[in-house]
Protein backbone atom coordinates (compact mmCIF):
# COMPACT_ATOMS: atom_id res chain seq x y z
CA UNK A 1 0.00 0.00 0.00
CA UNK A 2 1.20 3.76 -0.68
CA UNK A 3 1.18 6.64 1.17
CA UNK A 4 -0.50 9.69 0.32
CA UNK A 5 2.11 11.90 0.64
CA UNK A 6 4.15 9.73 -1.86
CA UNK A 7 1.66 8.34 -4.70
CA UNK A 8 -1.12 10.44 -4.76
CA UNK A 9 -1.26 13.40 -7.04
CA UNK A 10 -2.52 16.29 -5.30
CA UNK A 11 -1.66 19.33 -7.71
CA UNK A 12 -5.29 20.28 -8.01
CA UNK A 13 -5.12 21.27 -3.95
CA UNK A 14 -4.71 24.94 -3.53
CA UNK A 15 -1.62 25.76 -1.46
CA UNK A 16 -2.11 29.14 -2.09
CA UNK A 17 -2.14 30.79 1.87
CA UNK A 18 -5.21 29.08 3.56
CA UNK A 19 -6.03 25.57 4.28
CA UNK A 20 -9.57 24.90 6.04
CA UNK A 21 -9.88 21.62 7.35
CA UNK A 22 -12.87 19.61 9.35
CA UNK A 23 -12.10 17.03 11.58
CA UNK A 24 -15.52 15.63 12.54
CA UNK A 25 -14.33 13.50 15.10
CA UNK A 26 -17.48 11.97 15.93
CA UNK A 27 -20.94 11.26 14.80
CA UNK A 28 -22.40 10.93 17.95
CA UNK A 29 -24.53 13.12 19.05
CA UNK A 30 -26.88 14.13 22.20
CA UNK A 31 -29.17 16.46 19.92
CA UNK A 32 -31.65 15.65 17.15
CA UNK A 33 -32.23 18.86 15.28
CA UNK A 34 -34.30 17.99 12.33
CA UNK A 35 -32.64 20.50 10.26
CA UNK A 36 -29.26 18.38 10.63
CA UNK A 37 -27.04 17.70 7.31
CA UNK A 38 -25.66 15.07 9.57
CA UNK A 39 -26.74 11.78 9.98
CA UNK A 40 -25.76 10.36 13.12
CA UNK A 41 -24.60 7.32 13.58
CA UNK A 42 -22.44 6.20 16.91
CA UNK A 43 -19.00 6.56 15.00
CA UNK A 44 -15.70 7.79 16.34
CA UNK A 45 -12.63 8.51 15.07
CA UNK A 46 -9.95 6.27 15.87
CA UNK A 47 -6.65 8.01 16.74
CA UNK A 48 -4.90 6.48 14.11
CA UNK A 49 -7.21 8.11 11.54
CA UNK A 50 -6.44 11.43 13.52
CA UNK A 51 -2.80 10.57 13.19
CA UNK A 52 -3.01 10.69 9.31
CA UNK A 53 -5.35 13.47 9.10
CA UNK A 54 -3.03 15.56 11.08
CA UNK A 55 -0.07 14.42 8.97
CA UNK A 56 -2.70 15.53 5.51
CA UNK A 57 -3.04 19.14 7.28
CA UNK A 58 0.93 19.48 8.17
CA UNK A 59 1.83 18.50 4.72
CA UNK A 60 0.02 20.48 2.82
CA UNK A 61 0.17 23.63 4.79
CA UNK A 62 3.61 23.75 4.76
CA UNK A 63 6.39 26.36 6.43
CA UNK A 64 4.60 29.32 5.88
CA UNK A 65 0.90 28.83 4.75
CA UNK A 66 -1.91 29.08 7.52
CA UNK A 67 -4.90 26.38 8.35
CA UNK A 68 -7.92 26.71 10.14
CA UNK A 69 -8.36 23.21 11.74
CA UNK A 70 -11.98 22.75 13.61
CA UNK A 71 -13.86 20.00 15.63
CA UNK A 72 -16.80 19.18 14.91
CA UNK A 73 -19.27 16.41 14.65
CA UNK A 74 -21.91 15.12 15.79
CA UNK A 75 -21.03 16.85 18.99
CA UNK A 76 -17.22 16.96 19.03
CA UNK A 77 -17.71 18.04 23.02
CA UNK A 78 -19.03 14.30 23.89
CA UNK A 79 -15.69 13.23 22.73
CA UNK A 80 -13.63 15.79 24.77
CA UNK A 81 -10.35 13.37 25.88
CA UNK A 82 -9.93 12.56 21.88
CA UNK A 83 -10.19 16.10 21.42
CA UNK A 84 -7.71 17.07 23.41
CA UNK A 85 -5.44 14.18 22.24
CA UNK A 86 -5.98 15.70 18.18
CA UNK A 87 -5.28 19.04 19.97
CA UNK A 88 -2.00 18.03 21.80
CA UNK A 89 -1.25 16.08 18.36
CA UNK A 90 -1.45 18.98 16.04
CA UNK A 91 0.30 21.66 18.59
CA UNK A 92 3.24 19.00 19.48
CA UNK A 93 3.79 18.69 15.77
CA UNK A 94 7.25 20.61 15.15
CA UNK A 95 5.75 22.44 12.32
CA UNK A 96 3.19 23.84 14.39
CA UNK A 97 2.73 27.51 14.91
CA UNK A 98 -0.11 29.66 16.90
CA UNK A 99 0.51 32.33 14.26
CA UNK A 100 -0.33 29.70 11.23
CA UNK A 101 -2.78 27.60 12.76
CA UNK A 102 -6.00 28.26 14.33
CA UNK A 103 -8.00 25.63 16.42
CA UNK A 104 -11.87 25.76 16.65
CA UNK A 105 -15.02 24.00 18.11
CA UNK A 106 -18.38 23.80 17.38
CA UNK A 107 -20.81 22.83 19.49
CA UNK A 108 -24.29 22.54 20.21
CA UNK A 109 -24.32 24.40 23.39
CA UNK A 110 -25.40 21.68 25.44
CA UNK A 111 -21.84 20.35 26.96
CA UNK A 112 -19.76 23.21 28.63
CA UNK A 113 -17.44 23.05 32.23
CA UNK A 114 -14.66 24.90 33.87
CA UNK A 115 -12.49 22.39 32.63
CA UNK A 116 -13.47 22.69 29.42
CA UNK A 117 -13.04 26.73 29.66
CA UNK A 118 -9.54 25.64 30.60
CA UNK A 119 -8.84 23.79 28.41
CA UNK A 120 -10.06 26.13 25.58
CA UNK A 121 -8.23 29.01 26.91
CA UNK A 122 -4.76 27.28 27.68
CA UNK A 123 -4.91 26.10 24.46
CA UNK A 124 -6.43 28.78 22.17
CA UNK A 125 -9.05 26.70 20.75
CA UNK A 126 -11.84 28.75 19.72
CA UNK A 127 -15.52 28.14 20.64
CA UNK A 128 -18.46 28.35 18.63
CA UNK A 129 -21.93 27.35 19.55
CA UNK A 130 -25.02 27.09 17.84
CA UNK A 131 -28.13 28.93 19.49
CA UNK A 132 -31.47 29.30 16.92
CA UNK A 133 -32.66 31.63 19.55
CA UNK A 134 -35.01 31.71 22.02
CA UNK A 135 -37.01 28.86 23.96
CA UNK A 136 -39.65 28.55 21.06
CA UNK A 137 -37.59 29.19 18.56
CA UNK A 138 -34.65 27.37 19.70
CA UNK A 139 -36.68 24.07 20.57
CA UNK A 140 -38.65 23.96 17.51
CA UNK A 141 -35.93 21.96 16.08
CA UNK A 142 -33.06 22.02 18.47
CA UNK A 143 -34.10 19.47 21.15
CA UNK A 144 -33.10 15.66 22.84
CA UNK A 145 -33.56 12.68 20.62
CA UNK A 146 -36.53 12.05 23.18
CA UNK A 147 -38.53 15.47 22.62
CA UNK A 148 -37.13 17.38 25.05
CA UNK A 149 -36.46 20.94 24.44
CA UNK A 150 -32.78 22.17 24.44
CA UNK A 151 -33.25 25.62 25.19
CA UNK A 152 -32.47 25.86 28.99
CA UNK A 153 -29.36 24.68 28.99
CA UNK A 154 -27.99 26.08 25.98
CA UNK A 155 -29.40 29.74 27.24
CA UNK A 156 -27.24 28.77 30.61
CA UNK A 157 -24.53 27.64 28.61
CA UNK A 158 -24.28 30.30 26.20
CA UNK A 159 -24.30 32.70 29.10
CA UNK A 160 -21.48 31.09 31.18
CA UNK A 161 -19.27 30.94 27.83
CA UNK A 162 -19.78 34.43 26.34
CA UNK A 163 -18.60 36.10 29.63
CA UNK A 164 -15.57 33.86 29.38
CA UNK A 165 -15.08 34.27 25.68
CA UNK A 166 -17.24 37.45 24.92
CA UNK A 167 -16.44 37.14 20.92
CA UNK A 168 -17.47 33.21 20.63
CA UNK A 169 -19.38 32.86 17.34
CA UNK A 170 -23.29 32.29 17.94
CA UNK A 171 -24.82 30.57 14.82
CA UNK A 172 -28.63 30.84 14.48
CA UNK A 173 -30.19 28.89 11.70
CA UNK A 174 -33.65 30.06 10.90
CA UNK A 175 -36.31 27.72 8.54
CA UNK A 176 -39.37 28.96 6.76
CA UNK A 177 -41.61 29.03 9.53
CA UNK A 178 -39.48 30.90 11.80
CA UNK A 179 -37.36 33.66 9.56
CA UNK A 180 -40.35 36.12 11.03
CA UNK A 181 -38.60 36.41 14.13
CA UNK A 182 -34.87 36.86 13.24
CA UNK A 183 -34.90 40.90 14.67
CA UNK A 184 -35.84 38.76 17.75
CA UNK A 185 -33.34 36.39 17.68
CA UNK A 186 -30.85 38.97 17.05
CA UNK A 187 -31.86 40.40 20.13
CA UNK A 188 -32.11 37.81 22.23
CA UNK A 189 -28.82 36.58 21.39
CA UNK A 190 -27.19 40.42 21.43
CA UNK A 191 -28.81 40.20 25.42
CA UNK A 192 -26.91 37.10 26.40
CA UNK A 193 -23.95 38.39 25.45
CA UNK A 194 -23.30 37.82 21.88
CA UNK A 195 -21.51 40.27 19.57
CA UNK A 196 -20.77 37.85 16.74
CA UNK A 197 -23.50 36.60 15.03
CA UNK A 198 -24.03 34.34 12.30
CA UNK A 199 -27.56 33.89 10.94
CA UNK A 200 -27.65 30.87 8.67
CA UNK A 201 -30.28 29.74 6.24
CA UNK A 202 -31.57 26.16 6.79
CA UNK A 203 -30.50 25.24 2.97
CA UNK A 204 -32.40 21.95 2.33
CA UNK A 205 -36.05 23.34 3.77
CA UNK A 206 -38.72 24.30 1.24
CA UNK A 207 -38.52 27.88 0.80
CA UNK A 208 -41.32 29.20 -0.92
CA UNK A 209 -41.62 32.33 -3.04
CA UNK A 210 -44.06 33.97 -0.72
CA UNK A 211 -41.20 33.45 1.54
CA UNK A 212 -38.38 34.58 -0.09
CA UNK A 213 -40.77 37.97 -0.90
CA UNK A 214 -40.48 38.90 2.34
CA UNK A 215 -36.57 38.21 3.02
CA UNK A 216 -36.12 41.79 2.20
CA UNK A 217 -38.66 43.26 5.19
CA UNK A 218 -37.03 40.91 7.77
CA UNK A 219 -33.71 41.59 6.54
CA UNK A 220 -33.89 44.99 6.83
CA UNK A 221 -35.12 44.78 10.44
CA UNK A 222 -32.24 43.17 11.11
CA UNK A 223 -30.12 45.90 9.86
CA UNK A 224 -32.24 48.88 12.01
CA UNK A 225 -31.04 46.81 14.64
CA UNK A 226 -27.61 46.58 13.38
CA UNK A 227 -27.68 50.54 13.35
CA UNK A 228 -29.17 50.84 16.27
CA UNK A 229 -26.68 49.02 18.06
CA UNK A 230 -23.80 51.19 16.61
CA UNK A 231 -25.38 54.41 17.43
CA UNK A 232 -25.68 53.24 21.20
CA UNK A 233 -22.24 52.45 21.69
CA UNK A 234 -22.43 49.10 21.63
CA UNK A 235 -21.58 47.29 18.39
CA UNK A 236 -22.41 43.93 16.90
CA UNK A 237 -21.13 41.79 14.04
CA UNK A 238 -24.06 40.09 12.38
CA UNK A 239 -22.75 37.91 9.61
CA UNK A 240 -25.62 38.48 7.41
CA UNK A 241 -24.73 42.25 7.08
CA UNK A 242 -21.19 43.16 7.94
CA UNK A 243 -20.06 40.44 5.42
CA UNK A 244 -22.24 42.34 2.50
CA UNK A 245 -20.92 45.56 4.13
CA UNK A 246 -17.21 44.56 3.10
CA UNK A 247 -18.10 42.98 -0.47
CA UNK A 248 -19.38 46.00 -1.40
CA UNK A 249 -16.96 48.26 -0.08
CA UNK A 250 -13.98 46.28 -1.35
CA UNK A 251 -16.06 45.27 -5.17
CA UNK A 252 -16.47 41.70 -4.35
CA UNK A 253 -15.04 38.51 -2.52
CA UNK A 254 -11.73 38.05 -2.22
CA UNK A 255 -10.54 34.71 -3.75
CA UNK A 256 -9.87 33.06 0.09
CA UNK A 257 -13.45 34.37 1.09
CA UNK A 258 -14.75 31.89 -1.90
CA UNK A 259 -15.65 28.48 -1.55
CA UNK A 260 -12.32 26.21 -2.20
CA UNK A 261 -14.23 22.92 -1.64
CA UNK A 262 -12.34 19.91 -2.48
CA UNK A 263 -9.41 22.14 -3.47
CA UNK A 264 -8.47 24.70 -0.46
CA UNK A 265 -11.39 22.84 1.75
CA UNK A 266 -11.49 19.63 2.95
CA UNK A 267 -13.86 17.89 6.04
CA UNK A 268 -12.91 14.38 7.55
CA UNK A 269 -15.55 12.20 8.82
CA UNK A 270 -14.60 9.59 11.64
CA UNK A 271 -14.26 6.91 9.18
CA UNK A 272 -11.48 8.72 8.06
CA UNK A 273 -13.55 9.61 4.75
CA UNK A 274 -12.68 12.95 2.89
CA UNK A 275 -15.05 15.17 1.61
CA UNK A 276 -14.76 18.09 0.06
CA UNK A 277 -16.65 20.24 3.00
CA UNK A 278 -18.47 19.07 5.82
CA UNK A 279 -21.69 20.07 5.10
CA UNK A 280 -21.57 17.13 2.70
CA UNK A 281 -20.72 14.05 5.03
CA UNK A 282 -23.48 13.05 5.74
CA UNK A 283 -23.34 9.46 7.41
CA UNK A 284 -19.71 9.25 6.18
CA UNK A 285 -20.65 6.11 4.29
CA UNK A 286 -18.23 7.60 1.10
CA UNK A 287 -21.04 8.24 -1.53
CA UNK A 288 -20.86 10.82 -4.30
CA UNK A 289 -19.30 13.59 -2.39
CA UNK A 290 -16.39 11.45 -1.09
CA UNK A 291 -12.79 12.36 -2.32
CA UNK A 292 -11.33 9.26 -0.93
CA UNK A 293 -9.92 7.83 2.69
CA UNK A 294 -6.94 9.28 4.58
CA UNK A 295 -6.73 5.03 5.51
CA UNK A 296 -5.87 3.97 1.99
CA UNK A 297 -2.93 4.59 0.06
CA UNK A 298 -4.68 6.33 -2.44
CA UNK A 299 -6.43 9.20 0.26
CA UNK A 300 -7.50 11.56 -2.36
CA UNK A 301 -8.38 9.12 -5.34
CA UNK A 302 -10.68 11.81 -7.25
CA UNK A 303 -9.72 15.83 -7.59
CA UNK A 304 -12.52 17.62 -7.20
CA UNK A 305 -12.17 19.10 -10.71
CA UNK A 306 -16.02 19.34 -11.43
CA UNK A 307 -16.88 21.69 -8.92
CA UNK A 308 -15.90 24.59 -10.90
CA UNK A 309 -16.96 27.75 -7.43
CA UNK A 310 -18.76 29.14 -9.84
CA UNK A 311 -22.49 29.28 -10.67
CA UNK A 312 -23.88 27.69 -13.74
CA UNK A 313 -27.11 29.46 -13.69
CA UNK A 314 -27.65 31.60 -17.00
CA UNK A 315 -28.81 34.62 -14.76
CA UNK A 316 -25.92 34.49 -12.48
CA UNK A 317 -23.24 34.73 -15.01
CA UNK A 318 -24.75 37.74 -16.44
CA UNK A 319 -26.19 39.81 -12.56
CA UNK A 320 -24.20 42.68 -11.88
CA UNK A 321 -24.12 41.44 -8.55
CA UNK A 322 -22.54 37.83 -9.47
CA UNK A 323 -19.39 39.48 -7.09
CA UNK A 324 -21.12 40.14 -4.08
CA UNK A 325 -23.26 36.96 -3.85
CA UNK A 326 -22.15 33.62 -2.50
CA UNK A 327 -23.57 31.87 -5.43
CA UNK A 328 -20.09 29.98 -5.32
CA UNK A 329 -20.86 27.99 -2.12
CA UNK A 330 -21.16 24.55 -3.91
CA UNK A 331 -22.16 23.00 -0.41
CA UNK A 332 -25.38 25.34 -0.11
CA UNK A 333 -26.25 24.65 -3.62
CA UNK A 334 -25.98 21.12 -3.40
CA UNK A 335 -28.35 20.90 -0.51
CA UNK A 336 -30.83 23.22 -1.98
CA UNK A 337 -30.82 21.95 -5.74
CA UNK A 338 -29.00 18.79 -5.84
CA UNK A 339 -26.15 20.88 -8.24
CA UNK A 340 -22.78 22.08 -6.79
CA UNK A 341 -23.15 24.76 -9.74
CA UNK A 342 -27.21 25.47 -9.85
CA UNK A 343 -27.75 28.40 -7.17
CA UNK A 344 -31.54 27.87 -5.65
CA UNK A 345 -34.35 30.57 -6.28
CA UNK A 346 -34.65 31.06 -2.54
CA UNK A 347 -30.89 31.85 -2.15
CA UNK A 348 -30.69 34.01 -4.98
CA UNK A 349 -33.35 36.11 -3.27
CA UNK A 350 -31.82 35.73 -0.19
CA UNK A 351 -28.15 36.82 -1.27
CA UNK A 352 -29.97 40.14 -2.96
CA UNK A 353 -31.75 41.12 0.26
CA UNK A 354 -29.09 40.43 2.68
CA UNK A 355 -26.36 42.89 0.20
CA UNK A 356 -29.71 45.50 -0.55
CA UNK A 357 -29.48 45.89 3.64
CA UNK A 358 -26.10 45.75 3.70
CA UNK A 359 -26.07 48.46 0.95
CA UNK A 360 -28.70 50.52 3.13
CA UNK A 361 -26.56 50.10 5.95
CA UNK A 362 -23.60 51.94 4.45
CA UNK A 363 -26.07 54.62 2.87
CA UNK A 364 -27.18 55.38 6.32
CA UNK A 365 -23.77 55.04 8.02
CA UNK A 366 -21.92 57.23 5.32
CA UNK A 367 -24.88 60.07 5.80
CA UNK A 368 -24.22 60.10 9.65
CA UNK A 369 -20.21 60.12 9.25
CA UNK A 370 -20.24 57.27 10.95
CA UNK A 371 -16.79 55.22 9.51
CA UNK A 372 -17.17 51.68 7.98
CA UNK A 373 -13.25 51.66 6.75
CA UNK A 374 -12.59 48.77 8.95
CA UNK A 375 -14.89 46.61 6.36
CA UNK A 376 -12.66 47.87 3.46
CA UNK A 377 -9.06 47.27 4.82
CA UNK A 378 -9.31 45.22 7.92
CA UNK A 379 -12.18 43.31 9.68
CA UNK A 380 -15.38 43.92 10.03
CA UNK A 381 -15.17 42.75 13.72
CA UNK A 382 -13.20 45.60 14.33
CA UNK A 383 -15.57 47.71 16.03
CA UNK A 384 -16.83 44.56 17.86
CA UNK A 385 -13.18 43.77 19.19
CA UNK A 386 -13.02 47.76 20.37
CA UNK A 387 -15.84 47.47 22.21
CA UNK A 388 -14.92 44.31 23.98
CA UNK A 389 -11.56 45.37 25.35
CA UNK A 390 -13.02 48.96 26.09
CA UNK A 391 -15.33 46.36 28.76
CA UNK A 392 -12.72 44.19 29.83
CA UNK A 393 -10.81 47.48 31.18
CA UNK A 394 -13.11 49.02 32.51
CA UNK A 395 -13.91 45.60 34.59
CA UNK A 396 -10.43 44.94 35.74
CA UNK A 397 -10.32 48.99 36.85
CA UNK B 1 -1.58 42.81 -7.85
CA UNK B 2 -0.95 42.02 -4.49
CA UNK B 3 -0.55 44.20 -2.14
CA UNK B 4 1.67 43.02 1.30
CA UNK B 5 1.01 45.55 3.78
CA UNK B 6 3.14 45.09 7.26
CA UNK B 7 -0.62 45.56 9.38
CA UNK B 8 -0.50 44.30 12.97
CA UNK B 9 -1.66 40.78 14.22
CA UNK B 10 -2.83 40.78 17.37
CA UNK B 11 -2.22 38.13 19.50
CA UNK B 12 -2.72 37.63 23.44
CA UNK B 13 -1.18 38.10 25.72
CA UNK B 14 1.63 40.27 23.01
CA UNK B 15 1.27 41.99 20.00
CA UNK B 16 3.29 41.07 17.08
CA UNK B 17 3.86 42.42 13.72
CA UNK B 18 3.90 40.36 10.51
CA UNK B 19 2.84 40.66 6.79
CA UNK B 20 -1.19 40.55 6.03
CA UNK B 21 -2.13 40.13 2.70
CA UNK B 22 -4.12 42.92 1.61
CA UNK B 23 -5.77 41.62 -2.00
CA UNK B 24 -5.76 43.75 -5.18
CA UNK B 25 -9.35 45.46 -4.58
CA UNK B 26 -11.89 46.07 -7.66
CA UNK B 27 -11.72 49.30 -5.77
CA UNK B 28 -7.88 49.62 -6.40
CA UNK B 29 -7.59 52.89 -8.47
CA UNK B 30 -10.43 54.88 -6.17
CA UNK B 31 -8.39 53.55 -2.85
CA UNK B 32 -5.12 55.41 -4.53
CA UNK B 33 -6.69 58.28 -5.57
CA UNK B 34 -7.89 58.67 -2.02
CA UNK B 35 -4.98 57.43 -0.52
CA UNK B 36 -2.68 60.42 -1.81
CA UNK B 37 -5.57 62.93 -0.26
CA UNK B 38 -4.85 61.30 3.05
CA UNK B 39 -2.09 61.63 5.99
CA UNK B 40 0.32 58.33 5.22
CA UNK B 41 1.52 56.40 8.00
CA UNK B 42 3.58 53.63 8.23
CA UNK B 43 2.09 50.44 9.82
CA UNK B 44 4.71 50.63 12.33
CA UNK B 45 3.45 54.01 13.74
CA UNK B 46 -0.05 52.99 13.68
CA UNK B 47 -0.13 52.38 17.97
CA UNK B 48 -4.11 53.02 18.14
CA UNK B 49 -5.44 53.51 21.40
CA UNK B 50 -6.82 49.66 21.06
CA UNK B 51 -3.30 48.43 20.69
CA UNK B 52 -2.38 50.46 23.72
CA UNK B 53 -5.63 49.00 25.82
CA UNK B 54 -4.74 45.88 24.95
CA UNK B 55 -0.56 46.04 25.98
CA UNK B 56 -1.86 47.24 28.94
CA UNK B 57 -4.58 44.73 30.20
CA UNK B 58 -1.53 42.24 29.24
CA UNK B 59 0.97 43.66 31.08
CA UNK B 60 -1.36 44.20 34.19
CA UNK B 61 -2.87 40.81 34.39
CA UNK B 62 -1.59 38.29 36.46
CA UNK B 63 0.09 35.25 34.53
CA UNK B 64 -2.86 32.52 34.94
CA UNK B 65 -5.32 35.27 33.65
CA UNK B 66 -3.35 36.65 30.67
CA UNK B 67 -4.54 33.91 28.80
CA UNK B 68 -8.25 34.82 28.58
CA UNK B 69 -9.43 34.19 25.38
CA UNK B 70 -10.43 37.93 24.22
CA UNK B 71 -8.89 37.98 21.46
CA UNK B 72 -8.81 34.03 20.35
CA UNK B 73 -7.55 34.45 17.17
CA UNK B 74 -5.52 37.18 14.92
CA UNK B 75 -6.98 39.93 13.83
CA UNK B 76 -5.78 42.53 10.80
CA UNK B 77 -6.61 46.34 11.79
CA UNK B 78 -6.85 48.42 14.63
CA UNK B 79 -7.43 51.73 13.66
CA UNK B 80 -10.66 53.29 14.37
CA UNK B 81 -10.28 56.64 12.08
CA UNK B 82 -11.31 56.92 8.44
CA UNK B 83 -8.32 55.24 6.57
CA UNK B 84 -7.51 53.21 3.26
CA UNK B 85 -4.33 50.79 3.09
CA UNK B 86 -2.36 51.46 -0.14
CA UNK B 87 0.68 50.17 -1.64
CA UNK B 88 1.66 49.34 1.99
CA UNK B 89 0.93 52.10 3.39
CA UNK B 90 -1.77 53.88 5.33
CA UNK B 91 -3.53 56.79 5.26
CA UNK B 92 -5.75 58.35 7.45
CA UNK B 93 -8.54 60.19 5.83
CA UNK B 94 -10.51 63.37 6.42
CA UNK B 95 -14.17 62.72 7.77
CA UNK B 96 -15.01 64.38 4.25
CA UNK B 97 -13.21 62.16 2.22
CA UNK B 98 -13.68 59.03 3.79
CA UNK B 99 -17.13 60.36 2.65
CA UNK B 100 -16.60 60.75 -0.44
CA UNK B 101 -15.17 57.87 -0.98
CA UNK B 102 -17.83 55.80 0.51
CA UNK B 103 -20.43 58.24 -1.62
CA UNK B 104 -18.39 56.90 -4.89
CA UNK B 105 -18.92 53.87 -3.60
CA UNK B 106 -22.53 54.33 -2.81
CA UNK B 107 -23.38 56.16 -6.32
CA UNK B 108 -21.30 53.14 -8.28
CA UNK B 109 -23.31 50.18 -6.62
CA UNK B 110 -27.12 51.62 -6.72
CA UNK B 111 -26.65 51.15 -10.20
CA UNK B 112 -25.45 47.17 -10.05
CA UNK B 113 -28.29 46.68 -7.45
CA UNK B 114 -31.18 48.20 -9.38
CA UNK B 115 -29.87 46.30 -12.41
CA UNK B 116 -29.50 42.40 -10.42
CA UNK B 117 -30.96 39.63 -12.73
CA UNK B 118 -33.42 37.54 -10.91
CA UNK B 119 -33.40 33.28 -10.64
CA UNK B 120 -36.97 32.74 -10.23
CA UNK B 121 -39.09 29.57 -8.58
CA UNK B 122 -41.16 29.00 -12.01
CA UNK B 123 -37.66 28.54 -14.28
CA UNK B 124 -36.02 26.38 -10.95
CA UNK B 125 -39.52 24.42 -11.11
CA UNK B 126 -38.99 23.82 -14.78
CA UNK B 127 -35.89 22.39 -14.61
CA UNK B 128 -36.59 19.91 -11.68
CA UNK B 129 -39.92 18.60 -14.07
CA UNK B 130 -37.31 18.50 -17.13
CA UNK B 131 -34.46 16.55 -14.67
CA UNK B 132 -37.61 14.48 -13.26
CA UNK B 133 -38.24 13.22 -17.10
CA UNK B 134 -34.67 12.48 -17.91
CA UNK B 135 -34.55 10.63 -14.76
Amino acid sequence: MGSIMTDTPLDFIDRSEHLKITLAITLKCNLACDYCYIQKNGSTMALSTARKAVDFIFKFVGKSNKADINFFGGEPLLEFDLLKEITEMIQSDPSFDRDRFAISVVSNGTIFSSEIAEFLIKNNVALCISCDGPGAVQDRYRHFPDGRASSAIVEENLRKALAIFPLTPVNAVYSPDNFRSLPQVVDFLAGLGGRNIFLSPNISAAWTEKDAQMLPEIYEAIGKKYIDYYRDGRPRYISLLDGKIAVILRGGYRPLERCRMGKGEFAFGPSGSIYPCERLIGADEGGEHCLGNINDGAAIARACKDISGSAANVECQTCSLKDYCMNWCGCTNYHSTGSYNTVSAFMCASEKAAIGAAFNIIQHMSENGIDLSHHLSGSPLMNVISECMKEHMAQKV
Amino acid sequence: MAIESMAYYVEKPRIIAGPYPILDFVKGTMIKEFALKGQKITTLSAVTAEREMLADINAKAPAEESAITLLPRHFPGGIKSPHVHYNGDIYLLKKEDWKAFSGKIIEDFRTKLASAKNINYDQLMRLSDVMQEII
